[in-house]
This record gives structure tokens, sequence and C-alpha cells, in this order.
């Protein structure tokens, strides 16, 4: 197959050699014979070259594609823990500080006499009914 | 609780269950605190909502502050026509406006929205936008009102009197504190004199809802692990509005004097981050098709973008027309959401807790479009929304200010009754 500089494929066709030495290529391989057994493979490999293009089109960012599956893998998990009743924003790579274990001072007052300050400070605002 | 209702062009009120009952109804000497003539109302820069207490049940109304002067003008029953334009009518001071969603597509004279400045606070805008919501949520004419109203703590103690004094001299400036307003479709004008003004500080207001019961009783919120109430400690009210961006401290029930005087970010709202960037960016792309800049107004594009959230975000519930051109807006509008959430964690949430805030408090309607982000940011602190906390379920975040006025004065009545026993 002649190809160009770059590496892109120039005919409409690709021949995909797994290396079963590595574990990760063995494991894709496994999955493969799976899909093509139920004819699925090519379907599969479609719909996420079109899942790419597509986020990429939407994001425009491109992604390598170890940062796509983890992002892919992360959404899926994600997806499952989702707040009710709230819609959910992609967070894209915004909060990647862990927030602090801390969760606040120790200097708490009565929380009965915390309410009624609040009203205490303010006066009678009702005083010139009486 | 219901939606917004509108029904033949005039804006109507709603009628909603208390979330839950108040503690005390049980009680032999129950009763409510507060007459159905205290009106808690939040003029905001970006709408005016009313509540008030009407036997046990909460009635409300919410509209744009957004007014258009019309012409008293009607086609002639004489004249075989197509239906005209309905929209909800009032005259105000002798001029007749246009209010509600859309206004801003019926009239040739300018949308009128004043909002951001710190000479809105008791202007005869303020005052007019005010009084529609009062008059059109069918509060009972010649009624003697007690008004909670707020404004931002940047301004409050530079505008408070200047509000009560308006309020006072009534419309006709003779200080009978009587004000007139005439909804279009009604034969006879409405009269309201306003005895009693209270001005109470944004933020304010949405702690008492998370403090209090509708009646005005002591509800704590525990945290859940280490059972401390979350409104004790240092807590930061974080009120992101249509204009403003307001934050400041309550610690054990009082307020931070030293940080209520630089409480107010004026560039901090929804205007600055998600409405302007989003007529701009309409602009620009109106531009890249060779099309003329299309005339958009602030209100319109708000209105969008509540459209929007109200359709759960999604893309089918983006789309709008701008001079005959269909646009979506689902994916500039999720980047720039996102861009909001990162900034009010840098330059908001970031520094409260750098201060050793123990709970968030959040209030207004700039967290409808960033609470996600800003909960995955933050899984281990101690943010409150009302979702959370059941006495408030059902209350949305921009109405907070509103309805906290009156939990605000029950509890205020309340403790003064025992003050003085």
């Amino acid at each position: 197959m002649s190809r160009s500089k770059n590496g892109e494929a120039q005919t409409p066709s690709y021949l995909l050699v797994f290396d079963v030495s590595d574990d990760a290529q063995k494991r894709a391989w496994s999955v493969m014979q799976k899909l093509a057994a139920q004819r699925r493979s090519k379907r599969t490999l479609l719909g996420f070259l079109l899942a790419l293009d597509e986020i990429q089109k939407r994001t425009g960012s491109e992604h390598s594609v170890d940062d796509m599956m983890a992002r892919f893998i992360a959404s899926m998990v994600a997806s499952e823990g989702t707040l009710r009743g709230y819609a959910q924003f992609p967070s894209g790579d915004l909060f990647e500080d862990t927030p602090s274990i801390i969760v606040g001072t120790a200097d708490h007052a009565d929380p009965d006499e915390i309410r009624d300050e609040l009203a205490l400070s303010m006066g009678d605002l009702f005083g010139d009914d009486d | 609780m219901a939606k917004k209702s509108v029904l033949n062009g005039l804006q109507k009120p709603i009628v909603a269950e208390i979330p839950v009952p108040p503690r005390d109804l049980n009680n032999v000497d129950f009763a409510w605190e507060l007459g159905s003539d205290v009106v808690s109302v939040d003029g905001g820069n970006g709408k005016v909502s009313a509540w008030r207490l009407v036997e046990g049940k909460l009635q409300h109304i919410l509209i744009p502050t957004a007014r258009v002067r019309l012409r008293d003008t009607k086609l002639s029953s004489e004249v075989t026509s197509i239906g005209s334009t309905d929209v909800t009518k009032v005259e105000f001071m002798g001029v007749l406006y246009g209010v509600g969603d859309g206004v801003w597509e019926v009239s040739d004279y300018p949308v009128e929205t004043f909002s951001n400045s710190e000479m809105r606070y008791g202007s005869e805008h303020h005052v007019c936008m005010m009084l529609t919501a009062i008059a059109l949520m069918g509060v009972e004419s010649e009624s003697e009102l007690t008004l909670l109203v707020s404004a931002p703590p940047g301004h409050v103690n530079n505008v408070a009197k200047r509000m009560k004094d308006v309020f006072a001299a009534g419309d006709s400036g003779l200080g009978d504190a009587w004000w007139h307003i005439r909804v279009k479709s009604e034969r006879k004008e409405r009269a309201y004199k306003i005895k009693r003004v209270l001005v109470i500080p944004e933020g304010v207001n949405a702690f008492a809802a998370y403090a209090y019961d509708a009646n005005g009783n002591n509800v704590t919120i525990p945290h859940p692990q280490t059972q401390h109430d979350l409104l004790t400690g240092n807590v930061f009210i974080a009120d992101g509005g249509m204009g403003t961006f307001d934050g400041f401290t309550i610690k054990n029930g009082k307020i931070n004097e030293q940080s209520i005087e630089h409480a107010t970010d004026p560039n901090g709202g929804i205007q600055t981050h998600l409405v302007m960037p989003l007529m701009d960016y309409i602009r620009a792309e109106f531009l890249k098709a060779d099309q003329p800049a299309p005339s958009l107004n602030q209100a319109q594009v708000d209105s969008w973008l509540r459209q929007w959230a109200n359709a759960g975000f999604s893309e089918q519930g983006a789309y709008f027309v701008v001079n005959g051109i269909r646009l979506n807006i689902h994916l500039i509008g999720l980047r720039l959401c996102q861009q909001y959430a990162r900034w009010l964690i840098e330059e908001k949430l970031e520094p409260a807790f750098r201060r050793g805030t123990d709970t968030v408090l959040l209030a207004g309607g700039s967290w409808v479009y960033v609470l996600n982000d800003i909960l995955n940011a933050y899984p281990k602190r101690s943010i409150l929304y009302p979702e959370q906390v059941e006495h408030l379920r059902g209350i949305a975040l921009w109405e907070l200010n509103a309805y906290g006025g009156l939990p605000l004065a029950a509890n205020n009545k309340k403790v003064h009754r025992k003050v003085k026993a």
C-alpha cells in the first residue's frame, strides 16, 4: 500500500495486525475475535472513529487516543453517579486538583443560638405593630 | 412546585404548598406568623420575584426586570383582522408598559432594564417593577402592605434609606405612602399603601431560607459525618445573580461587617459571564455568515438561557430564532457555563475556603448553570443548595432571596415575642 509521508492511508482499506506478544494488544485481539464472530468488528471500529471525530469537532481540540479512551471510560463510570435533578456538564480537565479533606473549623456555636442571634441583631422588625 | 404560569398574555401567580409543614403546626396555639399583607420582593437585576403566604400556602410570581413603553392603541372590533400580539400591560405613573417574557418583541420603543447600578434601587423603574409583580400576584387593592425588599450587600448601606423614603412618599410625593398601578386587563386601578419597608442585604434572606421553616421555626442542617450544624461556624454566602455576585461571611449567626462592604462584585453575575459573551458570539457568527449583526438585548438572551436551563440543558431546548435565522446555543452555552464555573471557583470559592469557610451557602440563578461543576470540584466540602434540604425542596436557587424574606420575618416575630414575654 502506498502511504503519504505522515502515514495517512490513501486507499480506503487498512490492514490491522495485532502483536499478541503485547498484553494490551492480545486483550484487544480477543475482543476483536468476539466482535468478528458476531460480524460487528467493522461497525465497532467505525463507531469509535466517528465518535473521536465528533468529539474533536464539538470541543474544538484534538485528543490523543489514550486520553480519549480514559475520558470515555471515566464518563461511562461517572454517569452511574449522576446527581438527580440537574443536567451534567462535561467537566473537561478543569478540576484535576483534588480538594482538601479538611471539612471546616471547629468553631461552631449552638445552632439555636445562632438562629436567634440573627433575629436579635436585626431588631424587632414588626415592633411598631404593638 | 408548579412552573411559571401565563394565560391569555397575562402573567398569573403560582400557588404552591410549602415544602414541609411548619414544626409548630400541631401546637394548640398554632398561628401563622405572617399575614397575606407581608410581601417579600426581590427586585433584582434580572428578575422581580414576589412571595407571600396566603392561608398557609405560598403564592409567588416572577417577571423579568424589563419593561417597554407601549402605545395605547387597539384594533377596532370593526376591523376584520388576525389576532394581535398578546402582552401583559400595566399603567404606572401615567405611562403604559409591556412586561413579561417576550415583551422585547412587541414594541419599537427600547427595552428598559436599568440593571447593575446602585442608582436603580429606589428608582422609578425599580418601584414600577416591584409594584407590577405585586399587582400581577393579585394582592388585593386598598391593602396596607409590609414589604421586605433586598439590595446587594455592597450597596445596601447607601440605598436602604432612599428605598424607604421613596415608598413612604407615595406616587403623589405627598408622603401618604399610597401607590397606584393598573393592570390593563382590569377595569380599576389597584391602590396599595406601603406602610412598612424592611430592607435586607441580599444573601441574608437566603441564609434565613435555609435556617428557618416557613413559619419561622429553627431548622438545623447536620453535616453528614460530623453532625455539626452546617449554618454554624464560617458560612460563606455565595449569591450569584443576573448582575452582581455577592459573597460575604456569616460567622455563628453574625454578619461580618468588614466583608459586607466589599461583598458585591458588579462583574460577577450571569450578565457578564454568560449573556454578554453569548451576544458577542451570536453577532460574530452572523457577521461570519455575511449577515447583518442582529440587535439583541440582555433580557432576551437571558430568557433563552432560562429556557435552555428549564429544558435540562438539552440540545433540543437550545433552538432560538433571530432575524428569521434558527440558532442553536447548546455547545457555546456549555462552554460558557464551564468557563463561568472555573471563574467562580478561582475567584470566589477558593479564596473563601482559604479564609476558613466551613459551609458555602448557594443562592441565586448563577448556580443553576454551574452547579454540577462546582459539586464535582468540591466533593468533600459542605456546599448547600435547596434540593439538599427538605424544607426548601422545590424552591429554585434564584428564588431564595425572595422566598427567604418570609421565614426571616416570621422568625423575627417569634423571637421578639419570646423576648418581650
